[in-house]
């Protein structure tokens, strides 16, 4: 257990050592609310393939980021962002 | 009265004029039933991000406008008959949405108020920049 205690902790370590802190953007730039239409800044929160982001990779909060899925999801609906990218 | 926001996809084949007549009729039904068109934007021909009824293209308009929520009922009938119209979403705005609609309508207002007084001194500049030039040219002759 002792051991097993110690791995964690040196990959937990190691894991921080390489990344800086996350925060939300849309907190940060204190946005009203998030426009389906803007899609610059929706791309910025799907993958390559269109699929969305999740927030531990991003880093955007609770709020924002149910915000943000709903905007993705109206986008996809009138054929602003695809749904699938092959 | 609630505010909507509606997009509308109409066939990319469609020339001015059809789009103009789509455009009219929307307003006419949103109006008819009590309603009040705050903004039409006009985004022109894009690539879709996916095919629809077979297109590749579609033009876009958007509607803004405030109706009570019987409107939108006729309004998607009316999307659904129309075979111009392939793909359509309302959506009904929330407070926040709301507020910012209202701050944009209001400096639109100002800056169109703005522009046309600028318009006007061009004008007026330009009507006084013209008379000079033309004068030497004609001693020039």
């Amino acid at each position: 257990m002792a051991q097993m205690k110690t791995t964690m902790q040196t990959d937990n370590m190691k894991f921080k050592r390489f990344t800086r802190k996350k925060f939300c953007r849309f907190c940060a730039d204190k946005t009203d609310f998030i426009d389906y239409k803007d899609v610059k800044t929706l791309k910025g929160y799907i993958t390559e393939r269109g699929k969305v982001l999740p927030s531990r990779m991003t880093g955007t909060c609770a709020k924002h980021q149910r915000e943000l899925t709903t905007a993705i999801k109206r986008a996809r609906n009138i054929a602003i962002l695809s749904f699938m990218e092959k | 009265m609630n505010y909507y926001e509606n997009i509308v996809i109409l066939n990319a084949a469609l020339d001015d004029e059809g789009v103009d007549i789509a455009e009219r009729k929307i307003t006419e039904t949103i109006e008819k039933s009590a309603g009040q068109m705050l903004n039409v934007e006009r985004w022109g021909r894009r690539k879709l991000a996916y095919i629809i009824n077979k297109q590749e293209k579609g033009y876009y308009i958007l509607f803004v406008f405030k109706a009570p929520s019987g409107t939108i009922k006729s309004l998607e009938n009316f999307f659904k008959v129309n075979d111009n119209i392939f793909k359509f979403m309302v959506i009904k705005l929330g407070k926040k949405e709301i507020k910012a609609l209202e701050k944009s309508l209001e400096t639109s207002k100002s800056a169109s108020a703005a522009s046309k007084v600028e318009s006007e001194n061009v004008v007026s500049e330009s009507a006084e920049e013209i008379v000079p030039e033309n004068t030497p040219k004609e001693v020039n002759s």
